[in-house]
């Protein structure tokens, strides 16, 4: 694994940054080479990124989810997994643009962090802690596509009522876009639900803690969500910006240690 | 090689072209006769309902038919004084026969520029030759090619894509909002000409059920019946747009039938649920105030007609860019027919040649009688070097004229020099 630790975040962040320009001109122009500069820059991200995380896997003994750090690489090498499926999936869809800014700014955020993470030893039963943390990943990851698809349903909403239909920022219809957020929905609030609790049951509870708070503000916001995707009325418009709000604060639970001073409880720290 | 090209396109005033226009029936007995009176030339007729035009080929550079023969034809078959049409015709010749094919062949020219049906029926022309046996060595080259460059300029550039009819249109909005139309309502207000285009149209989305609304129900069953479609009285309309995902309105009312404040009450009834809404009335049946509801999008005249205007002038940007791609090709086909042309020719100088090689050699080499068999061989050996270099500098002419195609000249030239006359 010589080549894989000669790997840097920069590495990654610049494919993807390069892949994002092949979206931009996508918007402009479809054009054949376009997609492929997209489509190169984001598998040779993702080629990137798994070596990376593989290589600090080995190095740690252990699933690369044990530092604010490497959790945020791996959500972010979850969703750029998501992207490059969409990218192959449907060849003029325009993902890129929605998706690979968060990615790039998840890695960007990563890197700002120090210390990155070093092997630790969670509180409580290791299996539990493993399950907590793959369930929060996953939830998280769940979380920013179901972000992305509301961010998609204002911009078809918007060209919709508008009547431009040519749009060059090609986008599915609005039921796809919908029923691709109601999925990721309903996916993700199982997983945080549970992954939240275990993770309450790993540790004693400081209720003061603005971590604590904001992982049960997140979960609040994000269980409103789901109640309000159950009612036709509130679908639409409305849901998509709730859904805005909901990833707001989910990210803010997720990245919120440095702002609140917290540091000592990242949200998969438990994990051994 | 001669090819040759008479016709008559949309340009054509239809009583003309009516006259003139052959059936797939007609068509073979045209190829056939035509091959009766010219059997060395090659031929394709195009009959569309736009244009009917015939294609001949024949490998000399004189033709025995004529442009003129090809008219006389025309006029004879179809049983019409050819003055009375003779006007109309365009004639093409040579490159420009290609050049005609390749833009007919890429919808360039075409009534509706860029349409793609043009293709299927170049296609048609093509295999209809093929059957009847008319087609050789000139125009299967030309026909392929002219359906490759087709493919080539509707994969280069948009010249062929958005949709030119308002019923189209509509489609291309209700694709934006829906995915599925299986379990969708369609609701048609009104039973005209143009709610029975859309209904035309909307059959392709294969919608659940489909609803028509209209004043008079004598119209309104009649399209039902031949639409697949659901009568529903105009008493009921309230709750037939509360149960729609879809409306169609083409009525002829003289004032909104679907107002602002009533739709906020049918909006309640209908829980939020989406609601597509195409207004092709003028005047208008919904309120425009209705496009400001959440969830529902209403698009009237306006908006499918600036989809197809947006159709025509991004179609209208591509043409340069369509032209260059054929431009290209054109000469491309020339330089590779004319290569073909150049190619027996050189086979004949070549096996003259080595003739005239094995004739001397058969002279010398029993003379020389002491020596070795390996040296016999490099006598031979450079017998064959020095036709080659001969050859060299006039085939390499010949050649480099065919891909300018200025090579008619030259080749005749050849054949008088070197004693190659057939």
């Amino acid at each position: 694994m010589d080549f894989a630790s000669r790997i840097s975040v920069t590495c990654f962040v610049a494919s993807y940054a390069v892949s994002l320009g092949g979206e931009l001109v996508r918007i402009f122009r479809q054009s054949r080479w376009a997609r492929w500069v997209a489509t190169g820059g984001a598998l040779a991200g993702i080629f990137a990124q798994t070596l990376y995380l593989l290589a600090i896997g080995l190095d740690w003994g252990r699933l690369p989810i044990n530092s604010q750090f490497t959790t945020l690489i791996t959500v972010s090498w979850l969703i750029s997994l998501i992207y490059i499926y969409l990218l192959l999936h449907d060849r003029r869809l325009v993902a890129g643009i929605f998706i690979l800014p968060v990615s790039i700014g998840l890695c960007l955020y990563a890197a700002t962090l120090s210390p990155r993470g070093t092997p630790q030893q969670g509180e409580g039963n290791r299996l539990i802690g493993v399950t907590h943390g793959i369930l929060l990943l996953v939830g998280t990851a769940l979380v920013i596509i179901a972000f992305v698809a509301a961010l998609m349903y204002l911009v078809k909403y918007r060209q919709l009522k508008s009547g431009r239909i040519r749009s060059s920022l090609r986008l599915p219809s609005l039921e796809k876009i919908d029923r691709m957020h109601g999925t990721v929905v309903y996916l993700a609030w199982p997983l945080l639900t549970l992954g939240i609790g275990l993770g309450l049951s790993l540790r004693q509870l400081h209720l003061l803690d603005p971590k604590v708070l904001t992982t049960i503000l997140a979960w609040g916001v994000f269980t409103f969500l789901v109640h309000c995707r159950y009612r036709p009325e509130n679908r639409g418009r409305k849901l998509a910006l709730l859904t805005i709000v909901a990833f707001v604060v989910v990210l803010v639970s997720v990245l919120g240690d440095p702002i609140f001073g917290t540091g000592h409880q990242p949200l998969l720290e438990a994990a051994p | 090689m001669k090819l040759l090209c008479v016709g008559l396109n949309w340009k054509t005033p239809v009583k003309i072209r009516e006259q003139l226009s052959f059936d797939a029936e007609e068509a073979q007995g045209v190829l056939a006769k035509l091959q009766d009176r010219f059997p060395n030339a090659e031929f394709a007729v195009l009959s569309t309902c736009n244009r009917t035009e015939i294609y001949s080929a024949e490998p000399t550079q004189e033709s025995s038919i004529g442009v003129e023969g090809l008219c006389e034809f025309f006029a004879e078959v179809k049983n019409q004084p050819l003055s009375e049409f003779y006007d109309y015709l365009y004639l093409h010749e040579d490159a420009g026969t290609a050049l005609h094919l390749f833009n007919v062949a890429s919808g360039l020219d075409s009534l509706i520029l860029g349409e793609a049906q043009i293709l299927g029926q170049v296609k048609i022309a093509y295999q209809q030759a093929i059957d009847c046996r008319t087609i050789g060595k000139i125009l299967h080259p030309l026909f392929q090619r002219a359906l490759g460059v087709a493919k080539r300029v509707h994969t280069e550039t948009s010249l062929a894509k958005g949709r030119l009819s308002i019923a189209s249109a509509a489609i291309d909005y209700l694709r934006g909002v829906f995915e599925t139309f299986s379990d969708k309502r369609v609701l048609v207000i009104g039973a005209g000409k143009m709610a029975e285009l859309v209904m035309v149209h909307l059959r392709e989305l294969e919608p659940g059920r489909v609803e028509i609304c209209n004043r008079t129900e004598a119209p309104a069953l009649d399209l039902a019946q031949r639409m697949g479609g659901h009568y529903r009285p105009m008493a009921e309309l309230h709750q037939a747009l509360a149960d729609a995902d879809i409306v169609v309105s083409s009525t002829g009312a003289e004032e909104p039938i679907v107002k602002s404040a009533d739709f906020a009450k049918l909006m309640e009834q209908r829980r939020s649920r989406w609601l597509a809404v195409i207004d092709i009335a003028v005047p208008r049946d919904f309120d425009p105030a209705i496009a400001d509801f959440d969830n529902v999008w209403l698009w009237n005249i306006d908006d499918l007609e600036k989809v197809r205007y947006k159709t025509i002038r991004s179609r209208e940007r591509e043409l340069d860019h369509a032209l260059k791609i054929i431009d290209h090709e054109t000469a491309a086909f020339e330089a590779t027919m004319a290569i073909k042309q150049s190619g027996p020719v050189i086979g004949r100088l070549e096996a003259g040649y080595q003739e005239i090689i094995e004739q001397e050699l058969d002279w010398l080499l029993p003379q020389l009688n002491g020596l070795p068999e390996d040296q016999k061989e490099k006598i031979r050996y450079f017998a064959h070097r020095l036709k080659n270099k001969f050859l060299h500098p006039p085939k390499a002419a010949l050649r480099a004229q065919a891909h300018a195609g200025e090579h008619h000249g030259l080749l005749d030239a050849f054949r008088k020099l070197f004693g190659l006359e057939t």
